[in-house]
């Protein structure tokens, strides 16, 4: 019963973000609105049944892998977004 | 438990609709912050506690800086806008969500269970005792290799795109020296106790390099300048220790027979040394984003383009 | 010796040539020359093998396939690592005459190349994952390494629309798995995992590849670039995506009528556009839209069993990435010399500059279809496949898009041909710079003679 209520959280969060992203277009908003997609992806993962006994390590391991890239790149985007508004631009 | 969980599950979907709503970008932060905190919480309840450690140390703490350090940079160079960019209702795009997400729940509820990867079986064979690092370090270091390989590509990249901005004219107060005394020593001990507990219960080099990118954060704040901000001769080495001692790991076991096979009886050794490594480098490339370009000599007082 | 262990070769070199290059940047450009030259080794090592040898597949680590991550080489695979190998080392010796050593541009595409090299080579549909992340936040970064403003928001705008395909594409593999247990793309394709998850990784796969009409980011990404860097974008990038795309089109074949759809409104979209544009890098960008399409088309075709269009795709692939590698060198060294890439006021530059002409002369014929180029033998391939088929929409599509490329195509060639002197001075282009642009345009068209070889390779399915 947990796990449901995680994967429909999951599965909201998913779309939410998602459909935020193109609505919005402030690159932080974006950035914001792209990680909180992701992590609505990584939720309903762990969340949907299929493990036997105990959380599935593989799953985990995806998500931990999926959390640390999505830092990566979030911080580039987040100094290119800081470097093109010091040159001016718009994002 | 079933109560909380829903409480909880209600509480992050209000806090996710409150980040993404509205206008000003600092509130969003905030909210983002909050929200990668109970997703922690979330994750604990799942029993994903490798995740819940991650979470916290990363997705909400280091995610939670870099957009701040971000926020303060958009500041400095815009006219004093609270408001960014448009927002339109957030209703439409929440009830579209709920309709999508009741659909997807009950397809995935109704597909035929299905056997999962066998690692219980072969974790013997892998040289640690805990799943989650078994799967990164032996099954799938492949995968692991690669991410590495993503940090130092946006550490590299962060240097590419400019200069560190200019760091505040006067140091920190004795409160955040003596802060800084306590806080960081401990950090440091809990990170390496991180990692070596890794091997046998949650834990591992992404949670220990993130431990000790906080560390190496609050050093960037209060001291000035801080470590990231000239060059030196540590930065290159500790950026690319992870990843060459991993490339070389798999170079040496790819001559010797299988390659990312980790030789029997020294796999344990093989994969400390290699998260050790990565742990080095995660921290300081995790630090390299957080301040947001290259170093600039001292003498320099032109902010110009980035260099190495 | 392991069978696979050129294949993982070809994407661990460049790793070891990225880390060496940060450690001692005065040495960047021989070092990335070496590793360019060891790539090539590798990646002819790998054709050689799989033309004796046949496909062949592994586990890395030693694990069993439920377990591990696995990696597979077949003829077509084979194919991508070759165009990756050679395109990659004209683009790293324009590069040693175009940036200095001392530049973030070596690390990068160094990485880049190994991201690539990871796709070209992975059985495993989340390591594709980390892969394609991997190239896309470097080629990003690459777009912006010119320093300007507008190069700086196609970058960021570049970054954010990968971060949303990969964003897609893992929640695919997320289906795919909770559904079927298991990650590796042969056991997929055998346990046929629900329709979602075919969608939504082809949906991020298609953004990546810049499949009309999501292809909106590529023609400014491509166009601002620094010079090798566009080249390496058009031929080689969005090629990794379009690679996964066909593996996951074998997971899920019901997405190939939607890829026929999109690939000619590609082909009709960005040949239009391409017609309009008044800058050099512009029209050769939008032709990169113009051709995925066709790449889509013959995908779908081969899918869905077409005879021969497998053949075709994957010839078209390896010609469009050498074809186009040259359009791209030759307009960077045009740009070089003009700074700037107005047409056809630029091409006043390319008087006296018949190493260029003749370059941009052979790519625009590959591009165009024209035989003996590699590029017709391709477009002959997927033409045959379609009427095999009695696709006889999808045959008036190549041979009518042919005369649609051949007029942007004109818009580059004509100026080229007869250029008008120029009150603007021109400054001094390095040979390095015209050669690999002319010898990347040799190989494609001499590839229009050693079809058959080719033809035996292809038909080597994993």
């Amino acid at each position: 019963m947990t796990a449901a209520i995680f994967l429909f959280l999951g599965l909201f969060l998913a779309v939410l973000g998602g459909l935020t992203t193109f609505l919005r277009s402030d690159g932080l908003h974006r950035i914001i609105s792209l990680n909180i997609a992701g992590s609505g992806v990584f939720l309903a993962l762990m969340a949907a049944p299929g493990g036997e006994e105990g959380v599935d390590p593989v799953a985990q391991a995806l998500v931990l892998t999926g959390i640390v890239v999505a830092v990566a790149i979030s911080g580039v985007a987040l100094v290119l977004l800081a470097r093109l508004a010091e040159l001016g631009g718009r994002s | 438990m079933v109560v909380l969980d829903a409480l909880l599950a209600l509480v992050l979907a209000g806090v996710a609709v409150a980040t993404l709503n509205g206008l000003r970008r600092f509130r969003a932060v905030v909210l983002f912050v909050v929200f990668g905190l109970l997703l922690a919480l979330i994750w604990a309840r799942l029993g994903a506690v490798d995740l819940a450690l991650a979470e916290a140390a990363i997705g909400a703490g280091v995610t939670g800086a870099l957009l701040m350090a971000a926020l303060d940079r958009l500041r400095r160079t815009e006219s004093s806008r609270a408001v960014a960019g448009s927002a339109p209702s957030l209703w439409p795009v929440v009830l579209v969500a709920l309709a999508a997400a009741t659909v997807g729940m009950v397809a995935v509820l109704s597909l035929e269970p299905a056997g999962r990867p066998p690692v219980a079986f072969h974790l013997g064979a892998s040289g640690v005792d805990h799943p989650v690092t078994a799967v990164l370090l032996a099954f799938r270091a492949w995968d692991t290799l690669l991410e590495v390989a993503v940090l130092v590509a946006a550490g590299v990249a962060v240097r590419a795109v400019g200069v560190v901005p200019s760091p505040p004219s006067t140091e920190a107060g004795p409160l955040q020296a003596g802060l800084l005394r306590l806080v960081v020593p401990v950090l440091v001990v809990l990170a390496v106790y991180l990692l070596w507990r890794g091997s046998h219960a949650p834990g591992g080099a992404f949670q220990a390099g993130a431990l000790l990118a906080a560390a190496g954060v609050l050093v960037q704040l209060t001291r000035v300048p801080g470590p990231m901000d000239r060059p030196a001769l540590w930065q290159r080495p500790a950026e690319t220790i992870g990843l060459a001692v991993f490339t070389a790991a798999a170079l040496i076991t790819a001559a010797l027979d299988v390659p990312l096979a980790w030789p029997e009886g020294w796999s344990k050794l093989w994969i400390l040394t290699i998260e050790a490594g990565a742990a080095i480098s995660i921290a300081v490339l995790l630090m390299r984003l957080f301040a947001g370009g290259a170093p600039v000599a001292a003498a320099t007082s032109d902010p110009g383009k980035g260099r190495s | 010796m392991n069978p696979l262990l050129p294949a993982l070769v070809a994407a661990l070199l460049p790793l070891v040539g990225s880390i060496l290059v940060w450690l001692v940047p005065s040495w960047s450009r021989a070092l990335a020359v070496v590793t360019a030259a060891g790539v090539l080794v590798a990646a002819l090592g790998v054709v050689n093998r799989v033309a004796l040898d046949g496909a062949a597949m592994m586990t890395l680590g030693g694990w069993p396939e439920t377990l591990g991550i696995g990696i597979a080489v077949d003829g077509v695979g084979a194919l991508f690592l070759l165009a990756s190998a050679v395109v990659g080392l004209a683009a790293t010796a324009y590069g040693a005459g175009y940036f200095p050593a001392r530049h973030p541009f070596w690390t990068l595409w160094l990485l880049l190349w190994a991201a690539l090299n990871a796709v070209f080579i992975t059985a495993d549909a989340f390591n594709a994952y980390v892969a394609l992340e991997l190239a896309g936040l470097t080629a990003a970064v690459l777009v912006t390494l010119g320093g300007e403003r507008d190069a700086m928001a196609a970058g960021l705008r570049y970054l954010l629309v990968s971060l949303v395909g990969a964003t897609l594409y893992l929640a695919g593999v997320a289906v795919a798995y909770t559904a079927t247990g298991t990650l590796s793309l042969n056991a997929l394709m055998a346990d046929s995992p629900p329709m979602m998850a075919g969608v939504l990784a082809l949906g991020g796969l298609a953004l990546k590849a810049a499949l009309f009409p999501l292809h909106g980011w590529l023609p400014p990404a491509h166009a601002r670039a620094p010079g090798p860097v566009s080249a390496i974008l058009s031929a080689l990038v969005v090629k990794a995506a379009l690679y996964l795309a066909w593996r996951w089109l074998e997971v899920a074949p019901v997405a190939a009528e939607a890829f026929i759809l999109l690939g000619i409104g590609a082909v009709i979209w960005g040949s239009l556009q391409a017609l309009r544009v008044g800058r050099l890098k512009a029209i050769i960008a939008w032709s990169t839209v113009a051709q995925m399409g066709y790449l889509a088309v013959g995908l779908a075709l081969a899918v869905e069993g077409a005879a021969g269009a497998a053949m075709g795709v994957a010839w078209l692939a390896l010609t469009h990435a050498l074809a186009k590698g040259a359009a791209f060198l030759g307009a960077a060294s045009v740009v070089r010399a003009a700074g700037h890439d107005r047409w056809p006021l630029a091409a006043a530059h390319l008087r006296n500059r018949p190493v260029l002409v003749l370059a941009f002369g052979l790519a625009a014929a590959s591009l165009a279809g024209l035989p003996p180029s590699g590029g017709f033998v391709a477009k002959w391939y997927l033409l045959d496949a379609a009427m095999g088929a009695e696709r006889w929409l999808l045959a008036a599509v190549i041979a009518g898009g042919g005369l649609l490329s051949a007029a942007y195509l004109y818009r580059i060639l004509h100026p080229a041909l007869d250029p008008r002197p120029g009150a603007e001075a021109s400054h001094p282009v390095p040979p390095v710079l015209e050669w690999s642009a002319l010898g990347l345009a040799l190989l494609v068209t001499a590839f229009g003679v050693v079809v058959p070889w080719a033809r035996d390779l292809v038909g080597v399915a994993a």
